[in-house]
């Protein structure tokens, strides 16, 4: 994981290219898809570029003002994310790329396909504004605090999002919740 | 673990950006209207590309040969208005003007897909891509090292058995990634008599590439020598019918595929210029124009005599530039199963190429094969 202080934009795009563009490929890539990706993820740094005076470093770090960029391109793709988790929802987990080649117990592989296919239903069911919030504390690893940065919006917005995304995502898991005795942290 | 950590650790990952990718984004970033004017295959630097470096050394230097050759590719896009014929021999003339170059490798990384119906009424098609790389040694006693690493697997759904538009590698289109696993394998061989890859024109050393006339009428001479000495000049038995094709147009057609051969052959220069003039002149070479390939560069199409009754169309890419081949595709010539006329159903872009003093090493964890297609 990359250090969230990292380079700032003083220290020359170059080296936040360098550092972020991979992350930021990933974040896009696992909302929507690798070809799309590979456009938004240009689109994120170019922005970035043309807007480099108007990111304030006193305000905040480089990498949650990429994740807010790049937030903000996945949004003009909302109908293809919604439709990507609703696809998903319904196939169980397509084993992911990362894991390929590992031989995985089935029973394992189909209790995570359980899994997978119900929070992915279960995404496709929350509002635009607290899906942004989940899965930028999921899939970017921003804390609270980096979130509200990224999307510019208080911590406290950021709190009550995470609180009614959190519930629907436990409904929806329901018996196959692997996270029934585990605390709720 | 909370309901975040179950998101993180069971949504499907993505693979990371592939390294042209990267480039590309950087080269965006460096010059934002650089958009289609892409360069060519990049220049094979010493530190370019080890098929054996892992992804992010992969990136890293990816980036760096771009920002490298940045300068004196990006510019020189094909600003003329030529066509056709005098596009081609135009791209022969910059052609003889490059520098000859040598080392102990010749070495290509190629990007290539390969399309597939899924079924008879083509409701959906699958798209494999490979990352090729081939090492040709200079000295015969050498090995010879090619590998294949396929890269992802891709569906494409089209609605309701008809697609909408033919397929295009340059585009983007909606799909899944499919669970297929990453396979990898490669060949080593030591070819004794150091005959090269590519045996369309005739089983050629580098010896012979370098002895080759390069006057085009003494190069095409000495080629129709080589069809006349050919034991199997009569069309094949039992192919009789659809597939057979008159004497004079077989010779034509070996001597449009033994100009290509050369072209994809690391010939030098001035023997490369004679092998496009020639190809320009082939009564069945068709200059498509500009196209973009694979990997968003803009090339040249040529549509070679190949084999008319076929239902592709094969055409090579040729780098304004250099006239180096830059790939090569086939496209459907009729509309079948689905798929309208024009669909690309195969290609090949060659990322990178060029000399090297490196050596090659067999790729760890892959199968070793008896042949790379």
């Amino acid at each position: 994981m990359i250090d969230s202080s990292g380079p700032d934009l003083k220290e020359g795009l170059d080296q936040v290219f360098d550092a972020h563009f991979a992350e930021i490929h990933r974040y896009i890539a696992r909302r929507l898809d690798t070809d799309t990706a590979d456009d938004l993820a240009a689109d994120t740094f170019l922005i970035a570029f043309r807007d480099r005076h108007r990111f304030d470093a006193a305000r905040g770090a480089v990498r949650p003002w990429l994740y807010g960029i790049a937030t903000n391109l996945v949004a003009r793709h909302r109908r293809e994310e919604v439709r990507r988790w609703k696809a998903l929802s319904r196939t169980g987990a397509p084993r992911g790329w990362a894991q390929e080649g590992h031989e995985d117990a089935v029973t394992a592989r189909v209790a995570a396909g359980q899994v997978t296919g119900r929070l992915a239903g279960a995404l496709a069911g929350l509002a635009k504004r607290d899906r942004d919030v989940v899965l930028l504390l999921a899939l970017g690893g921003l804390a609270h605090a980096e979130v509200a940065d990224a999307l510019g919006i208080p911590y406290g917005t950021v709190a009550s999002r995470l609180n009614r995304a959190r519930r629907q995502l436990r409904k929806a898991l329901g018996g196959v919740n692997p996270l029934e005795e585990a605390h709720d942290g | 673990m909370d309901e975040i950590t179950l998101l993180a650790s069971h949504l499907p990952d993505a693979p990371p950006p592939a390294p042209e990718v990267v480039a590309r984004a950087r080269a965006r970033l460096r010059d934002p209207g650089s958009r289609t004017a892409r360069p060519g295959p990049r220049r094979w630097t010493p530190m370019a590309g080890l098929a054996t470096a892992t992804a992010t050394v992969a990136v890293a230097v990816a980036v760096t040969v771009v920002v490298a050759n940045l300068g004196d590719a990006v510019p020189q896009t094909v600003a003329t208005p030529l066509k056709g014929k005098q596009l081609l021999l135009a791209i022969a003339d910059r052609a003889e003007k490059a520098p000859v170059e040598t080392g102990a490798y010749w070495r290509r990384r190629s990007v290539v897909g390969a399309l597939f119906p899924v079924d008879a009424v083509s409701s959906g098609v699958v798209i494999n891509t490979y990352d090729i790389t081939l090492w040709a040694p200079r000295e015969s006693g050498d090995p010879a090292l090619a590998s294949s690493k396929m890269e992802r697997k891709r569906s494409l759904t089209l609605p309701s058995g008809k697609a909408r538009e033919p397929w295009d590698p340059a585009k983007k289109y909606d799909y899944m990634l499919g669970s297929e696993p990453n396979r990898c394998e490669y060949s080593w061989k030591v070819e004794r008599k150091g005959v090269l890859y590519d045996r369309r024109a005739a089983e050629l050393t580098f010896a012979d590439l370098e002895a080759l006339p390069t006057d085009p009428a003494a190069l095409l001479e000495r080629l129709r020598a080589v069809w006349t000495d050919r034991p199997n000049v009569s069309p094949a038995p039992g192919r009789a019918g659809r597939g057979e094709v008159p004497k004079d147009a077989k010779e034509e057609q070996y001597l449009s595929l033994a100009a290509v051969s050369l072209l994809n052959l690391p010939s030098p220069p001035a023997l490369r210029a004679a092998a496009l003039r020639i190809l320009a002149d082939r009564p069945g070479t068709e200059v498509v124009g500009e196209v973009v390939d694979a990997l968003g560069r803009t090339e040249v199409a040529v549509r070679v005599n190949a084999d008319p009754p076929s239902e592709t169309d094969y055409q090579v890419m040729v780098d304004p530039r250099t006239g180096e081949l830059a790939g090569s595709r086939s496209t459907a010539v009729t509309d079948r199963g689905g798929l309208p006329r024009g669909t690309v159903l195969d290609y090949a872009a060659y990322a990178e190429q060029g000399w090297t003093d490196e050596r090659p090493a067999r790729p760890g964890g892959c199968k070793r094969v008896s042949n790379i297609p």
